[in-house]
Parts: C-alpha cells; structure tokens; sequence
C-alpha cells in the first residue's frame, strides 16, 4: 500500500489547516454562503437534507485495517454509528456537524487519509480496478498510475474551478471492473506491439442526464507521459468546456459537441507544446511509487484446498458462497474475496462502525492488512488463503456480512436518493430493499445468475442506472414517487447504455416489473449459460415490453 | 477597490491607462496604440491566436510592447483564466504585469499566483480585511505541480514542488 | 395552504424552522405555521433583513398543515415527501432505527 512520506503527510496537514480556517471565517460571517460552497465541496462537505454529509476518500478504493478502523471511530463519534461506501470508491457519512469537520479531518490525517477533491468542479478521487493487484487476469497493477494522479491532481492551480466535476478511472485488466468508459478520462492499461506497457485513453464518457460513452482518442500513451497528457486534456477542456449550462457542463459535451478527432486534434496539439512542462515521468520515479503497491509476500500453496471441498459439498450456503464472492487470485491458493454489503433489506453500501471493525479484524488476520471497495459498493478482501475461507465465512455470518450474492440481481448499485439526498427526485433505498426481498431466495437468485441491477433517485445517476442491465431511475411526477425502468445497460468492456421501457412504475408496481422482466428472461433464454445480458443483446427489447405493458384485458 | 502587488497594497502603476479589450487591441494592431498599452482579456479570449497572429502578420510574438495584461474573473467560479494565464507565461513567454481582475478573492489567490498573475485588483471587504491583517497568500507550501512561483523541486518527483 | 419556513443550521446542519420570535427550533412541532405562503416569506424576508438568517444555510418556504402532523414512514403527510423526510429522517434503516433506539 502506499504510505505518506513526510512531504505527503506535511502537504494534509497545510490543507488541513487550510480548510479549517475556511470553516471558521464561514462559521464567523466573513466568508458567505456563495463564497463557501465551492471551497467545502473541493474538501468534501455537502449540506443534505438532515445535515451536512462529508465524503471521505479512499484512493482506487485500497486502504488498510488501521483506516477503516478510523471509519469506525469517526462513525462512533461524531455520527450515528454507520458509513456509506459509494460507487466512486468514496466513504459518506449522512450527519457531522460542520464544527466538527476539523476535528475529523484530523483524525484522518492521523491514518493518512483525506476529503481532498470529492467534491466540487475540480478533479475528483481517482478510481482503479477493486482486485487491481491481486487479480489473475492483470497486465499491470494500474494503482501506481492512480498514485500518481492524485498526488498530481491535488490543490491544481490551474485546474480546481473546472466547467462541472472531472473524474478519472484506470484499469490494468482487459475485463473493466471500474467502468473506465462512462469516466471523464479511461485509462486502459495496454500492451503495444513491442510488449511496452502503457495506456489506451478514453475520453468524454459519463452518466447523469446525457449518458455517453467514452471514445478512445489514443491508442498507446507510453507511460512516462501520462501526466503531460492528462494535463493536455484538462487544458482544452477548462478552456473550452461549456460554463453557460450546468447540465452541458461535462467534458463529455464537449467531446459529443466537436467531435472527438477535433478534441484529439486539440489535446494532442496542447501536449506537442507542453512536452517540457516538468510533467515526464522519470522512470526511477515510476518505479519507486510502484514499489509501495508490490504484492505481499504470499508463498503459492496447492490450488485445491482440502478444507474448502470438505466444507462445499456439505454445506450448500458455503458452496454458493464459493461460486459468487470468490475470484482467481494472482499466486495459486488464494483468493480475492467480496464481502457484499448488500443483504436482504439492507441498505446498499451502508456498514456499522462494529462491521467496519469487524471487516479491519479480518483484514489484518487473514489478507496481509488490506481492504479494498468496489464501485459496486462492496468491501473486498484481496489476498486471502483458501484455507481460510471457511472460518472467514463463519465470522461474516456472524457479523450478518455473508451475502452470497455478488454479482446477483440482489447485488444492487443504489444511491442514497430522497432518504438522505438533497437533489433527489425519489427514494432509491426503498426500492432496492423491496428487491433484495422479492429476490431473497438464494436458489432463485443463482439460477437468474449474473445481473446488475442499479438505482438513482434523480436523473444525476449516481447509482449508475444507466449501465445497469436492469437500471431503475426515480423521478417526481406531479408529487408522486415514479420509477422509470431501463434494460440493457452495461459498465464493463462491452458498454452498453440501458434502453427505456417506457412509461414510469409507481413504487407499488416497480419490483413486480423487474420480476417481469426476470421472469421474462428465464423463459426466453437458450439457457443457464445465456445470461441476462446476452440474452437481451440478442432479444432486444420487444419481448419485455410486451410482458411490461399488457393491455388492459 | 485596492491593488495589491508582491505581498503589499500599493499605488496602480497604470490607473487612468486607456484598457483596450482583446477584440479591440487585435483590431488596431498595425495602427497607433496607447502606450502604456494596458489589455483586458475575458474568458474565452483565445491567448494561444495571439502567437499565430504574431507570428503571421508582425514576426514576432504577440504580446511584445504590451506593459500589463489584465485577465478577468467575472466569477470566481470561471476558471478559464488560470488556464490563459498559464498559457501566456509559459508558451507565450510574457513577463510583464499579469493582474487578475474581477471577482478575486483570497481563497483563489494563491492558485492565481501560482499560474503567473502578480497583480490583483480586489473589492471583496473580507478579503481586503484578511490581506490588511498581514495575511500572506501562501497557506499552501507544498505542491504536487509545477507552478510559476518561486518554487524549488522537493524530493525526485518532479511533480513535487515546495515553495522557495 | 398553510406555510413554515425551514432551513439547516449553519453550525451543524440540522434541518431548523423558523419558531417563536423569531427563533429557529429544530423540531417542526414547535414551528410557526404562518397563513400562507406569501405570510411565511414576509417572516423570512424580515428575518433576513435583522440578521436573523445569518445562522442558517439555504432557507426556503413550504407548505404544511399541522393536523397533518404524522411521522413517516407509517403514515403520509400531504406536505411534500422531501419536507416530511426533513422533518422525520430517512425513512430507511440506521438512521431511523436509531432514531427508535433499535
Ligand atoms: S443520483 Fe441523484 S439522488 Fe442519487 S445520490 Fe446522486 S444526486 Fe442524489
């Protein structure tokens, strides 16, 4: 893992104190609301509908025991004993007081941690891959790259009062696990010709009201020159972005407006012209950064373990177990492991101070002290020995942490919506809760098998319904809760935006209509092996609609 | 309205100077100009045409003769200015006065420094407050960017700066 | 439609309405109901205008009716959703449980 060298840690603690001065002219009358907001938001603060909300980041969604045993405490004692994790790998807690976010930003500067650029027009926590590292179908571990640009990106003279947010994501696998194309910029790690390792780069992908996907403007960027042209495109877009609608704001837009050759055109003309600007990564450098994220030191044991096949075929719970929320490790007889926040009737993405201790102990027991979160709002366990499984099992169960579902229509994206969320239209939690229980049968969930279901409570799509393969948006009709209902959407390597069904649900009637479609897909599928996705590319949306929508008889 | 230059407040060298707009001083180029010539360029100006148009129709670069450029920031929030002014110091290789203009406010003025303005034009009162207490501009002292102060490398990262 | 005024307080955020002489008071019971709409943003300009809004963020006028007084999620106020969830917390999970002392 990385850790702050004393330039790091001096560099938090100025902006520490910074902002806490900022906090006290506010608190004091001399700073007004107006002038404020954009200073809060760049640290993480939001005023919600209950209360202030502050956003916590963890870098490409890595961090230690010692970290999340900080969310513990911060939760215990300055908010009501819980934390959000969300779908840009950030940490939210729903009640500080402003007064007190000083004090927490102290406590985690103590363990290395920041709200540096959650929020505000500025750019936001670079987002990696949840198994980058650990993961058996890797090139590279693209977290060094993330490193980097976040120290890089932090307090940007240049570019802290952007059009609208701007947010980067990389992966090192082909298979994307961090939704690198619905990102501002994707970084893809890619292999040349050559075999030299560098990036393939997506630009102008994003959600919210205009979904988009990201064009590839470059095919290879070698590495040392990552910075000069992440520089370049955030250049052209703060001189060019649209400033005259919040909602035309994004770089997608402007990519979408002019054209992407235009906007390779002008990025690659910036970056020509920009080649001496300090910004060339020296290798030494790469090489030194990259030596924090090495992989632990885990001896290779058989790759069939005998306490694990013991355990499956006697108990059915730990073989779905098994099935879902364990994938291929790197060094044979390991396993990554996703703790899903997701039970039934549970808040997705919300855990307690005592799950969060309890997800630190078993980090530093059994997965050499490291956490990671998945944009999917689950907590992963990188590098755990099969061995352990079973009694890693055992203590999530009874810590109510071992949802077998990851992956599942039951795994569902949410956001916070109107329960807590001043721009939302409608509840979101609700509704995911009403499916996790229509859907809390494990045999019916396994035989549905793979399905992203993901909820928004406003048309912003934080909770990236867009890219669900089922995508539910809630909207205000005339006072009502109305929830429009999407198909076909996809996050990964094969991105796809959902189609509308059409007219909205009301929140009485939109889990029958995921059932339908549920149901529908089971009875039009080729079979187990056609997934819902698969089976929809090929169906399209007619038969759906027509179970959707019955005439009135 | 106070102008505040290298740490102090102090007189404007150039109040009263005819201000020409971008638009306008590209129009009467070639013709007699003002002197001291005074611009003001508002967001959107495209600082990078005034190399091209140096270079094509007088040889060389543009903002020759020019004593004080003025970049506004009608909105604190509009930062296409740091950008201009990056461009202006760096790839247009201008070294007189870069004032900024318009909403300044002390919260920006470090990051305005640091992309190349040395003057400022304030009106906000708190900030006017806070700069007449003796408050410095440099809250930060550590970067993770180069920046166009006085800033020397720290460590080997040559993306890590202090400030001298 | 009767009216309140609501805003969150500065200091820590807390939803506040505008109460008895010109207080603001965190719970909605104890908040002035003012005859309509027009009445309640007259208070509010006035409050504004002595200073009295120097201590709360983004304050704004709505329409409620105190016989509607009832907490979600079990009954359903005809004031908007967004204000009922204001006034009674999110109608889901820990927040609200420990609200119950669950
Ligand atoms: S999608 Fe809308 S309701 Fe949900 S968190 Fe984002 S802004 Fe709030």
């Amino acid at each position: 893992m990385y850790r702050y060298d004393e330039f790091d840690a001096g560099f938090v603690a100025e902006r520490v104190a910074q902002f806490t001065d900022q906090v006290e002219r506010r608190l004091a009358g001399t700073l007004s609301e107006d002038q404020f907001k954009p200073l809060r938001l760049m640290n993480g603060v939001y005023l919600q509908l209950h209360a202030y909300m502050l956003r916590v980041a963890i870098p490409y969604g890595t961090l230690s025991s010692r970290q999340m045993r900080c969310f513990a405490h911060i939760a215990r004692t300055y908010d009501k004993g819980y934390g959000h994790f969300t779908t840009r790998q950030n940490l939210q807690f729903n009640w500080p007081a402003l007064k007190d976010v000083p004090a927490i930003l102290r406590e985690l500067a103590a363990v290395e941690m920041h709200c540096i650029q959650t929020s505000g027009n500025c750019i936001r926590n670079t987002t990696a891959d949840q198994f980058a590292g650990a993961a058996a179908d890797e090139i590279e571990d693209p977290r060094p790259y993330a490193e980097i640009i976040r120290q890089w990106s932090s307090l940007h003279p240049e570019f802290s009062f952007l059009p609208r947010k701007f947010k980067i994501a990389l992966t090192g696998a082909p298979s994307d696990r961090a939704a690198i194309q619905v990102h501002d910029i994707g970084y893809q790690v890619v292999k040349d010709a050559m075999g030299e390792v560098g990036f393939a780069v997506y630009v102008g992908g994003g959600q919210g009201r205009t979904p988009l996907i990201a064009h590839r403007i470059r095919e290879f960027l070698p590495k040392a020159d990552l910075l000069s042209y992440t520089n370049s495109i955030l250049r052209v877009y703060n001189l060019e972005g649209r400033r005259d609608n919040k909602f035309k704001a994004r770089i997608k837009i402007l990519v979408h407006e002019k054209g992407a050759d235009a906007i390779r055109e002008a990025v690659e003309a910036d970056f020509a012209a920009n080649h001496d600007a300090g910004l060339t990564l020296p290798q030494g450098e790469i090489d030194r950064i990259t030596a924090y994220f090495t992989l632990p030191d885990l001896a290779a044991r058989p790759q069939v373990s005998a306490a694990v096949e013991a355990r499956r075929t006697s108990d059915p719970a730990f073989a779905r177990f098994l099935a879902r929320n364990v994938f291929p490790h790197k060094v044979p007889g390991h396993g990554v492991l996703t703790v899903s926040l997701k039970p039934t009737d549970g808040i997705p993405g919300d855990a307690t101070a005592e799950q969060m201790d309890h997800l630190a102990d078993l980090a530093q027991r059994y997965s050499a002290d490291e956490l990671r979160v998945s944009h999917e709002q689950n907590i992963v366990l990188p590098h755990v020995r099969l061995d352990d499984l079973p009694a890693i099992y055992d203590s999530l169960r009874a810590n109510d942490l071992a949802a077998d579902n990851v992956g599942l229509v039951s795994d569902i994206i949410c956001c916070p919506g109107l329960d807590y969320c001043a721009l939302a239209t409608a509840r979101s939690i609700p509704i995911a809760q009403a499916i996790s229980k229509r859907f809390a049968e494990p045999e019916r969930t396994a035989e549905i098998g793979d399905l992203r279901v993901k909820i928004s409570g406003c048309i912003n799509a934080c909770g990236h319904h867009h890219v669900g393969h089922i995508g539910i948006l809630g909207l205000d009709k005339a006072g009502q809760e109305t929830y429009q209902l999407t198909l076909g959407g996809s996050a990964d390597e094969r991105c796809s935006i959902g189609d509308i069904t059409g007219r909205g649900f009301s929140a009485e009637r939109i889990v029958d209509a995921v059932e339908t479609v549920v149901d529908t897909y089971l009875s039009h599928r080729t079979g187990a092996e056609e997934s819902f996705i698969d089976a929809y590319r090929r169906l399209g949306m007619k038969p759906f609609k027509e179970a959707l929508y019955v005439p009135a008889a | 309205m106070r102008y505040f230059k290298d740490g102090t407040f102090a007189d404007d060298p150039f109040a009263g100077a005819e201000t020409l707009s971008g638009p306008d001083w590209l129009e009467r180029r070639g013709s007699a100009l003002p002197s001291p010539l005074v611009l003001q360029l508002d967001p959107g100006f495209d600082v990078e045409a005034i190399r091209g148009l140096g270079q094509e129709r007088f040889g060389n670069e543009g903002l020759d003769g020019v004593a004080c450029v003025k970049i506004a920031f009608p909105k604190f929030t509009d930062g296409r200015g740091y950008s201009m002014g990056w461009l202006l110091r760096t790839r247009l290789g201008y070294a007189g006065e870069m004032r900024a203009v318009g909403d300044v406010l002390y919260d920006e003025m470090q990051l305005m420094a640091r992309c190349g303005f040395d003057g400022f034009e304030i009106v906000d009162e708190p900030t006017l407050a806070l700069l007449r207490d003796g408050r410095r501009l440099e809250t930060i002292r550590r970067f993770y960017q180069p920046g166009l102060e006085p800033e020397v490398p720290a460590g080997t990262r040559p993306w890590a700066r202090r400030s001298a | 439609m009767t009216a309140i005024v609501s805003a969150n307080l500065l200091a820590t955020g807390r939803v506040a309405y505008l109460g008895r002489e010109g207080a603001w008071v965190e719970d909605i019971a104890e908040a002035t109901v003012y005859s309509d709409a027009a009445a309640a943003e007259a208070e509010l300009a006035a409050a504004q205008q002595r200073g009295g809004a120097l201590g709360v963020v983004e304050p704004f006028v709505t329409g409620y009716t105190r016989a509607d007084h009832r907490t979600l999620p079990e009954g359903r106020p005809t004031m908007a959703l967004r204000d009922a969830i204001r006034a009674f917390g999110p109608t889901v999970g820990y927040g609200r449980r420990a609200e119950q002392g669950d």
